[in-house]
């Protein structure tokens, strides 16, 4: 199986966690699966930074995201997730159970995993393992090694990816990714537009 | 370019410090910009808070320097007497990672007052930052029995236990909550929503309404009364909540743009 991602759904999970730095933020991905199984990830919503581990807003916000992704002919391949501990890379288990779900629905998924440590050093790391993918192998999640790199299973479409990141991140653009926690708080703010940023 | 204004920054950052929100990035930027200025010169004691204040912010974005500098003068002015300012030498140590040496600041500060609660709760975090947390709740909890009317302490609680996801023992800390500052919507919201986690959409459904009395048209608590409610299709009253939260989001959404309102019908059913 092989992953292509687009520069907004590489960037998303990032500016997400930089806009919430003391929390775990996470959220979905958004893409296509082709006959083969591969998926083609293009972008994302992002979804929560506080009380996540509660269940109500989850369900509202999945129903939501489903018809919203079939609107725009696209599938829900992935969870994004940031965890709050700086050096707590692991898939929490209600993390593995939502990917369950979501790979049930759609086929196939993966899940991207903020490597927080990395964040700091967004200009020296051109290896992009920034982000760890996991993706469901005989019967269990696992990591996929050397993500983003030529041979990789996991691979970036776009190749200016992280020069993209990078500006992002010097232009604070960080401060306006709005997710689902804040629509809710506010509905004249739109969690659907971050493929604006 | 229109000219900093320093009355009102120094304003928002004493709106900071009542409302106890966390926008360390900003906060550091104002008070770097205003000491960068000259500005803090000015101020009388109003200065010592917000030197306190932007210590910490500065330690939130790992700006030592900034942080440094307000140390030391606050070191100038209050000396090693001060406890409050050994509390925040300890913070910058915790922020190095050096927390053994916190530690020891923490450790004795509490020898010269065993009352000291802002640092009772600084030792009860260090269990959390060495990832500690069984421990750490069990400190957080002793901490409680001492001082059971210190909410935040409850809240801190409530979340340690979410994040182990022990949901049970969240809602128990929630219901302290609630008993606490029975007026305060949050909690009820909080404690609907572990309970919905816990399987109970009837209990949720209950509080959802209570959110709803003390808090109208809350969306949060809209949607979760909507969900429950298409659940509970048969008892009681679900039908009619059902009906009302459908109701209402509809027209708190009827003023948004075309996408969003067509949405929220779809998701609604309508």
């Amino acid at each position: 199986m092989s992953i292509t991602v687009g520069p907004d759904a590489f960037s998303l999970p990032l500016l997400h966690a930089a806009k919430y730095p003391d929390a775990l933020v996470c959220g979905l991905l958004l893409g296509e699966v082709n006959s083969n199984g591969n998926i083609n990830v293009k972008t994302g919503l992002s979804l929560f930074h506080h009380w996540t581990s509660m269940t109500p807003m989850l369900e509202v916000a999945l129903q939501k995201a489903e018809l919203y992704a079939s609107k725009k002919k696209l599938k829900i391949v992935g969870w994004y997730q940031a965890n709050a501990g700086l050096k707590d890379t692991t898939l929490h288990e209600n993390v593995v159970r939502v990917a369950d779900v979501i790979r049930r629905n759609s086929g196939e998924a993966v899940v991207f995993i903020v490597n927080n440590e990395k964040l700091g050093q967004l200009n020296d790391d051109k290896d992009g393992s920034i982000i760890l993918p996991y993706i469901y192998s005989e019967g269990q999640w696992r990591g996929v090694k050397q993500p983003f790199t030529k041979d990789s299973k996991v691979t970036l479409t776009y190749h200016e990816t992280y020069a993209k990141v990078r500006g992002m991140f010097s232009s604070a653009s960080y401060n306006r990714v709005i997710d689902f926690d804040e629509h809710l708080e506010d509905v004249s703010k739109d969690w659907l537009s971050t493929s604006d940023l | 370019m229109p000219r900093f204004d320093y009355t009102a920054a120094i304003e928002e950052l004493q709106t900071f410090r009542t409302t106890n929100e966390r926008r360390s990035e900003y906060v550091a930027s104002l008070g770097a910009r205003l000491i960068r200025d000259k500005y803090i010169t000015k101020l009388q004691d109003q200065v010592w808070p917000l030197y306190e204040q932007i210590t910490i912010a500065a330690l939130d974005v790992n700006d030592f320097d900034l942080a440094k500098h307000c140390l030391d003068q606050l070191q100038v002015r209050f000396g090693d007497g001060s406890l409050r300012l050994q509390r925040l030498k300890g913070m910058f140590l915790e922020a190095q990672g050096k927390l053994d040496e916190a530690q020891k600041i923490y450790d004795n500060i509490l020898e010269k007052d065993a009352t000291h609660l802002l640092v009772s709760k600084r030792q009860i975090v260090l269990l959390k930052e060495r990832n500690k947390p069984e421990e750490a709740i069990e400190a957080m909890t002793q901490y409680l029995d001492t001082y059971y009317d210190d909410h935040e302490g409850w809240i801190e609680l409530c979340n340690m236990y979410l994040d182990q996801h022990y949901y049970e023992q969240a809602a128990f800390c929630c219901e302290e909550l609630i008993i606490l500052q029975p007026a305060n919507h949050i909690w009820y919201l909080k404690y609907a929503e572990i309970v919905y986690t816990l399987g109970n959409l009837t209990l949720a459904m209950k509080h959802y309404c209570k959110v709803l009395e003390l808090c109208t048209d809350n969306v949060r608590a809209l949607y979760g009364l909507q969900l429950c409610a298409s659940k509970l299709s048969s008892t009681d009253h679900a039908g009619d909540l059902h009906a009302l939260a459908t109701e209402r989001l509809l027209a708190i959404y009827s003023k948004q743009p075309e996408h969003i309102r067509q949405l929220v019908q779809q998701y609604l059913g309508k």
